[in-house]
């Protein structure tokens, strides 16, 4: 006789990425259905930008995605840059792209310690959290604070960087390429993983296209699609590199598709660090503490670590902001995607599933 | 590109910037205008929301979509009445603006003709105020009514 | 009688040494602050030598770490969880967004004052606080334990009333 009941993966729980709820049917083991339930990270980010200042806004939008708040701050600077018209220093541009390649690798190191915890890993979480906390470190010495920078700027970087920075920065990124050949031994050669994971929670590359999903999840269906190569932003023009794609598409191409790009990262950081001019980081705006941004609409688009990140700009000529409107990445993750992935599955999969797709639930409630 | 979509679409074609081309619309060939774009090779709906212009008593509906071919976005936008509005659904060409849908009905009060979960609460739960990103809901005095905050003199010493 | 309730006060002086050195704290991340939270567990800033370590269930844990602001669907939820939890039980309110409201003191979403519906016994300030701070918290914690006034959840026991009318005119139970 088989039993019919429902469970949740409820917000108090170890084995999610944040505050989320995903409601479940079963039948004895099996999923039969799953539904999903936001709203525990509500904050009104798309009001409370309307009642501040171009100036007050700093302070709130890194508070959007917690994991990597750089991105935010990269989306608004471009945004409020294309409807003024104005086009910032070189040694700026260098500077934005080693902030930005920083934080992805911070991010995806936070994301392989909580992957792995899902399998019973639990060494990998502690190695990750420390050496991303290097880099933290890092951080701390050239903008002053921990985890929300507020950084990047409209008009360039808020400030030159510390004598010593390149040597810090290189420094770290020689230490983590000495570090990748343990993680694999640790993790991602490891049987256990690869029993677990291959064949898991299939995606095919007409469902991906159709469901709207961008970033790792994409590239490990075969197709090749990456901001980074379609509109460059920042000092990407300027540097030398191609994009990784697998074929599998199952979870077991995610996780080696997010190492790769990791050992991405670490190159590119490198070969800015070596490129880097010399000169002027901030382009001046007029009045400072009453930015006035003439009348139009603007839609900037970075990459983040999970896919793609926008902000959508209406402006009308005074002195706070008309509407913006953020998209998110995870909201076509979760709510199409996972919703289907999980039908069939067993529940002790479940929690592996959710943490390979990267759904980061600040991006859905906003 | 920009002769190819304005060969298929009724309604006018901005190209504001290389690969940022704005098209607007009337309310009643927005569905037809992204079937006729999803079939010119725009194949991933990025974004769908809408403005409130309070003054000219209208919404602005806008969706965005990218084509991965040519790498162009195109803006697509349309204005319908701000008293009882209405809008089609778009689920049978983009799937994923399903839940954008239920978002705007919860946000702005816009009901989405042909979406099953069309005005269901999404992210708030038993609201039953006036919808919240519309411009004359008052945000800061909904939270000084409602929540109390702790009332401390700052002295500085 | 006097000897029985000496021996039972200093009975329960020796559990307070005891239990300030195993105080197990509940693995529920409510907010932004759970990012700082992985480092302080972890090996850099070892909380784990003071004896706190992260559980999984609520009804064998004695902390509970309310990580930044508060949304009122959270809020529901971190009620009935405390009253899940088994006495001597201890609530810390972490970051600025429980004192005051914090960044967010004009959403329609957010709950400004914590200690109106669950009783707190200490606050970290800070936007993030640092790992540093946290454990500063930790010992001061400890130390209240210690000095027998960490009264938390007798204060709750016995003005029962006075929390419950609070939730009920907000939250709309």
């Amino acid at each position: 006789m088989i039993r019919e009941y429902e469970l949740n993966i409820g917000p108090n729980h170890p084995g999610i990425h944040g505050n989320f709820q995903v409601h479940l049917k079963l039948e004895g083991d099996t999923i039969v259905e799953a539904k999903g339930n936001s709203g525990y990270l509500h904050r009104a980010f798309e009001k409370l930008m309307e009642q501040r200042t171009y100036l007050q806004n700093l302070a709130l939008i890194p508070r959007v995605c917690v994991p990597e708040p750089d991105i935010n701050e990269a989306a608004y600077a471009m945004a409020i840059e294309e409807l003024m018209g104005v086009e910032i220093p070189e040694r700026a541009k260098f500077i934005r792209t080693i902030v930005l390649e920083a934080a992805r690798s911070m991010a995806l190191l936070f994301h392989f310690g909580g992957t792995a915890a899902m399998i019973g890993n639990y060494t990998v979480n502690y190695w990750a959290v420390a050496d991303r906390d290097l880099m933290v470190d890092i951080f701390l010495k050239l903008t002053g604070a921990r985890v929300y920078h507020m950084y990047i700027w409209p008009g360039g970087v808020r400030r030159d960087t510390y004598p010593g920075f390149e040597d810090d920065v290189l420094g770290w990124v020689k230490y983590m390429k000495e570090r990748l050949p343990e993680y694999d031994n640790l993790f991602f050669k490891n049987p256990m993983f690869m029993h677990r994971a291959r064949g898991l929670a299939k995606i095919s590359k007409e469902e991906a296209l159709q469901m709207g999903v961008t970033g790792p999840n994409l590239k490990a269906t075969g197709v090749k699609v990456d901001v980074r190569l379609d509109e460059p932003y920042a000092a990407y023009p300027y540097l030398d590199f191609d994009v990784p794609v697998l074929d599998d598409g199952d979870a077991w191409a995610r996780e080696i598709q997010r190492r790769l790009e990791f050992e991405l990262s670490l190159n590119l950081i490198e070969q800015a660090v070596k490129k880097m001019p010399k000169g002027e980081v901030w382009k001046k705006m007029p009045n400072p503490f009453k930015w006035v941004i003439p009348e139009g609409e603007a839609y900037a688009r970075v990459e983040s670590s999970r896919g793609e990140y926008g902000y959508y700009f209406v402006s009308d000529g005074t002195d706070k902001p008309y509407r913006v409107a953020i998209r998110g990445v995870s909201m076509p993750h979760m709510y199409p995607l996972a919703e289907k992935l999980l039908i069939g599955q067993k529940l002790s999969d479940a929690p592996f599933i959710l943490e390979t797709l990267d759904i980061c639930p600040p991006e859905i409630d906003r | 590109m920009v002769e190819e979509i304005k060969r298929v679409v009724i309604g006018e074609v901005v190209e504001k910037r290389p690969q940022r081309v704005i098209v607007k619309v009337e309310k009643e060939n927005f569905a037809s205008t992204l079937n006729a774009l999803k079939a010119l090779s725009f194949n991933r709906l990025n974004l769908l929301t809408a403005i409130d212009f309070i003054k000219e008593n209208q919404f602005e509906i806008v969706a965005l979509v990218y084509s991965d071919e040519k790498k162009v976005m195109s803006i697509v936008k349309a204005r319908i009445p701000r008293d009882n509005p209405e809008i089609e659904t778009l689920i049978h060409i983009y799937p994923n603006a399903f839940k954008y849908e239920v978002e705007l009905g919860e946000m702005f009060g816009i009901r989405v003709i042909g979406n099953p979960d069309s005005m269901k609460p999404f992210v708030l739960e038993g609201w039953g105020d006036l919808p919240p990103l519309r411009k004359d809901f008052d945000s800061i005095k909904y939270a000084t009514e409602h929540y109390e905050s702790r009332n401390v003199e700052v002295k500085y010493d | 009688m006097e000897l029985q309730e000496t021996l039972e006060e200093g009975y329960v002086e020796i559990l307070d040494h005891l239990r300030k050195r195993s105080l197990w704290m509940l693995h529920y991340c409510t907010a932004c602050g759970a990012i700082e939270l992985p480092p302080t567990i972890t090996s850099r800033f070892d909380a784990e030598r003071f004896g706190i370590a992260p559980f999984v269930t609520s009804r064998q844990s004695d902390i509970l770490l309310v990580t930044g602001y508060i949304n009122i669907k959270t809020l529901r939820r971190l009620i009935t969880v405390y009253e899940q939890m088994l006495p001597p039980k201890y609530v810390i309110g972490f970051g600025s967004c429980t004192i005051n409201g914090g960044i967010y003191w004009d959403s329609y979403a957010i709950v400004k004052r914590l200690d109106l519906y669950l009783p707190v016994d200490v606050y970290i300030a800070g936007c993030m606080p640092t790992p540093m701070a946290v454990l500063e918290g930790f010992r001061t914690l400890m130390k209240l334990i210690d000095e027998g006034k960490a009264n938390g959840w007798k204060k709750y026991q016995e003005n029962y009333e006075y929390y419950k009318e609070n939730q009920r005119k907000v939250l709309k139970w």
